[in-house]
């Protein structure tokens, strides 16, 4: 009954071998096909054989055949992939290199600026050293992922590889050409092997691609600490210089400070002596102040004398005139122009102003020629 | 007659003044000012040098420059360089050394020259000059006849004077006065009219009886006086151009002391045909009389205000004579002089504003002017007798007669009373001076 469901089922069966090899296809990431094949195993149990055309397994052998090529092809294609994406992965490193260059052209840039930026900024590349860590934990536990899904397969495969068994069982009983079946078995066995060797290579090119990638990370970790002991040595470095730049600028500002209250002092003192000349000056000028009015003062004496000598007022009644003259003088006295800017009316009496200031010509000269004005203004106007 | 010079030197004049003034005006406000309060009442000095005569040429009749001079000296105004001070005598413009005279401290400098032309006339030419400023003040050219020449130098000196002083001169006038001649026992009176300087004089009027009481008529042309001829006195007016005369006042008893109003139209005069001595008024067309006083006391003497409204006259209704003043239209009259037992014979200034009276004080009569502002009387003479003072008609002098050596003689005094001097005439007594009115043209 069971022969006779697997008769029934014989495409459907089929199609279970054909999905379990390309699925074991897909697992075996290398294939060598150059490998002797090793004897069929022993092991297998004779199981009731049922005639099967014989061109038909060697067409499904040949399909067998087929497909281990192509899953041959796509597990290369899959390590070619797994290689770009350890390039890739190695790109991204060099681009963090490259983005912590960056980072550390940037502190170098920002180096002036204050400690706690600095620190900030370190604490920032920290950060970025710890995002970068982290990543490098997600791509680990990404590859442990891909590990164990690979177990999966295996599992999977293991239970294929069982209903393989059956299934070559099943088809030496059924053959009559159990060499056939055998060496199909043990071309399945070989193959079987080939495969596990494939997956021990695999898993070895896993582990060696691990161990390399672990290498990597370690690497850049190593690198990263070396970066991060740089960049503290450079903050070190920065905050020492920072602290000296503080303690000669705090020198600085102590000259600065001794060199403002000497400059006080000194104002201070100027301004004293200042003060002092302008007092003496304010004294000298009162001085020459005195002896100038008392100068002007005689000067004004000396005018009046003369004038009132030559001022030959008319007879008559002559009281309550007066005559305001505006006189032209050149140095040394001579009068150069007599106008009247006020008459009394009288002409005589105007008349006799202007021919006074005419006959005192030259007028007395001042001792200061300093009071010496080339303009002078008489009032004429008798007392009497 | 007269030519003006000065009427093409004016523009000159004027620019130069216009020069003066442009360049003075941007000038600021004189810092120093000085007050002159003390000077010397005095007379100005001025450089009068002998008019030039062409070198051969007969000398003028009149010496010009020397009754220039004599007239601004007795104006007491001008005191002219003696000749022989003089530093140069220039007669030509050109050769005026402005400096020379400058030195001397004299402002001011008149020359000119006399020309003798074919017709016998003769041209003078003067020109008066501001020594300190160098320019010409003012100039003309006059003709005349021989016997003009005094009175063109008059008219040359009343052209200084008004220059110089503002005030019109009054050179160019004349002077009436009686003068008493005595031979054996009798006596011949003359009324006479001269030049102010007594120089040229004319008789007017000649007689046995005496003449007293001369007065000039407004316009000068007529004199009227008091003549005692028939023995009585009576008033004429008598035409000096054509010696024609009339009787104005013949009324019974005293006719006396006639006085022309301001207008001519009316007289004052002192009339007794009422039994006393009272100020009359007539209109001297319709000789129609009116009485202005009224009293038991002699009222004499009238004489008129410059604006005709009022006169004063000599009163002794208070005891003794004294000057009173009353509206001519009559009323109440007013005792104007406090000073002293006698005052008479006053004339009001030609201004109105004081009178010049004679003054008697302890047996001397002298020239005084009473002052109408402020009723202060100034004695102005040091003469014993003076009598009838009369203003020139400018008010600058006083003329007047006083007792000398040979009897009365005239004398002139300033109105400040500060330059007195005699004047020239000598023919006999003289008396009762009348200054003209200014000459009309």
């Amino acid at each position: 009954m069971k022969l006779k469901s697997f008769i029934d089922n014989f495409t459907a069966t089929s199609l279970a071998i054909i999905v379990h090899v390309v699925l074991l296809g897909i697992l075996v990431l290398s294939l060598d096909w150059s490998n002797p094949a090793s004897p069929p195993s022993s092991r297998v149990e004779p199981v009731k054989a049922v005639v099967v055309d014989e061109s038909e397994v060697a067409e499904e052998i040949e399909q067998i055949k087929r497909r281990e090529e192509k899953k041959r092809k796509n597990e290369e294609k899959r390590t070619r992939a797994l290689e770009r994406e350890a390039q890739k992965a190695r790109e991204q490193r060099r681009e963090e290199e490259k983005r912590l260059s960056e980072l550390q052209r940037r502190l170098a840039e920002e180096r002036h600026k204050r400690d706690d930026n600095a620190r900030k900024q370190q604490e920032e590349a920290a950060k970025a050293l710890a995002e970068i860590r982290r990543q490098r934990a997600r791509e680990l536990e990404e590859l442990e992922k891909l590990k164990r899904q690979e177990s999966d397969v295996e599992k999977r495969r293991l239970e294929d590889e069982a209903a393989l068994a059956v299934l070559a069982a099943q088809h030496k009983a059924l053959t009559d050409e159990k060499r056939k079946i055998e060496e199909a078995k043990r071309r399945a066995q070989a193959e079987r092997k080939r495969v596990e060797e494939q997956t021990r290579k695999a898993k070895a090119a896993r582990e060696a691609e691990q161990k390399r990638v672990a290498a990597v990370a370690a690497a850049a970790a190593a690198k990263a600490a070396e970066d991060k002991k740089r960049k503290q040595e450079a903050a070190e470095r920065e905050a020492e210089e920072q602290r000296k730049r503080a303690e000669a600028e705090e020198r600085r500002m102590e000259e600065e400070r001794k060199r403002a209250e000497a400059e006080e002092r000194r104002k201070l003192e100027e301004k004293a002596l200042r003060e002092q000349m302008a007092l003496e000056q304010a004294q000298l000028d009162a001085q020459r102040a005195r002896l100038r009015d008392r100068n002007l003062a005689e000067y004004i004496g000396q005018i009046q004398a003369t004038v009132n000598r030559n001022w030959i007022r008319p007879p008559g009644a002559t009281k309550g005139l007066k005559c305001t003259v505006k006189v032209a003088q050149i140095p040394g006295g001579e009068v150069i122009r007599v106008v009247i800017t006020n008459g009394s009316g009288n002409v005589a009496f105007d008349r006799s102003v202007e021919n006074a200031v005419l006959r005192s010509s030259p007028l007395p000269q001042p001792k200061d020629p300093s009071l010496f004005d080339r303009e002078i203004k008489f009032e004429f106007e008798p007392e009497d | 007659m007269i030519a003006k010079m000065n009427r093409r030197l004016a523009p000159i004049l004027i620019a130069g003044a216009a020069l003066l003034a442009a360049s003075w005006s941007h000038t600021s406000h004189a810092e120093l000012i000085i007050k002159i309060t003390q000077g010397i009442e005095g007379a100005q000095p001025i450089a009068i040098v002998p008019f030039g005569v062409r070198p051969g040429s007969q000398p003028p009749p009149q010496n010009i420059a020397t009754i220039i001079s004599n007239d601004l000296t007795r104006s007491g105004r001008f005191s002219p360089l003696p000749a022989g001070d003089l530093p140069s005598r220039p007669s030509e413009a050109a050769a005026v050394n402005f400096s020379d005279f400058r030195i001397l401290g004299t402002p001011s400098l008149v020359i000119g020259k006399v020309k003798r032309l074919a017709n016998g006339r003769f041209k003078v030419e003067f020109r008066l000059f501001d020594v300190f400023r160098g320019v010409q003040v003012t100039g003309y050219e006059l003709d005349a006849r021989p016997d003009e020449l005094r009175r063109i130098a008059h008219q040359m000196s009343d052209i200084i004077y008004e220059a110089l002083t503002g005030e019109r001169g009054a050179f160019d006038t004349r002077i009436a006065y009686i003068t008493e001649l005595r031979s054996g026992g009798a006596s011949r009176y003359a009324l006479n009219v001269a030049d102010s300087d007594g120089f040229n004089p004319r008789v007017v009027l000649e007689s046995k009886a005496p003449i007293v009481s001369p007065a000039w008529s407004p316009n000068g042309r007529q004199l009227a006086y008091v003549s005692f001829e028939g023995k009585r006195p009576r008033i004429f007016a008598q035409n000096l151009g054509t010696g024609t005369r009339q009787v104005i006042a013949a009324f019974p008893g005293l006719n006396g002391a006639p006085a022309w109003s301001p207008d001519g139209k009316r007289m004052a005069m002192t009339l007794s045909k009422d039994g006393n001595a009272e100020i009359y008024i007539m209109d001297v067309d319709t000789r129609r009389l009116r009485r202005l006083t009224v009293g038991a006391a002699i009222d004499t003497e009238p004489a008129w205000a410059p604006d005709g409204k009022s006169l004063v006259f000599t009163s002794d209704r208070g005891g003794t004579p004294q000057i009173y003043r009353i509206p001519a239209t009559g009323g109440r009259a007013t005792r104007l002089t406090f000073d002293g037992k006698y005052n008479s014979r006053a004339t009001f200034a030609p201004d109105g504003k004081s009178l010049a009276l004679v003054h008697g004080s302890k047996g001397t009569f002298r020239t005084a002017v009473l002052d109408l502002e402020n009723n202060a009387l100034r004695v102005l003479t040091k003469t014993t007798l003076d009598e009838s003072p009369s203003f020139a008609p400018n008010g600058s002098m006083i003329l007047y007669a006083t007792s000398g050596d040979g009897g009365g003689t005239l004398a002139g005094v300033s109105a400040d009373g500060r330059v007195r001097q005699e004047l020239a005439t000598r023919q006999g007594d003289v008396r009762e001076p009348a200054w003209s009115p200014f000459r009309q043209p």
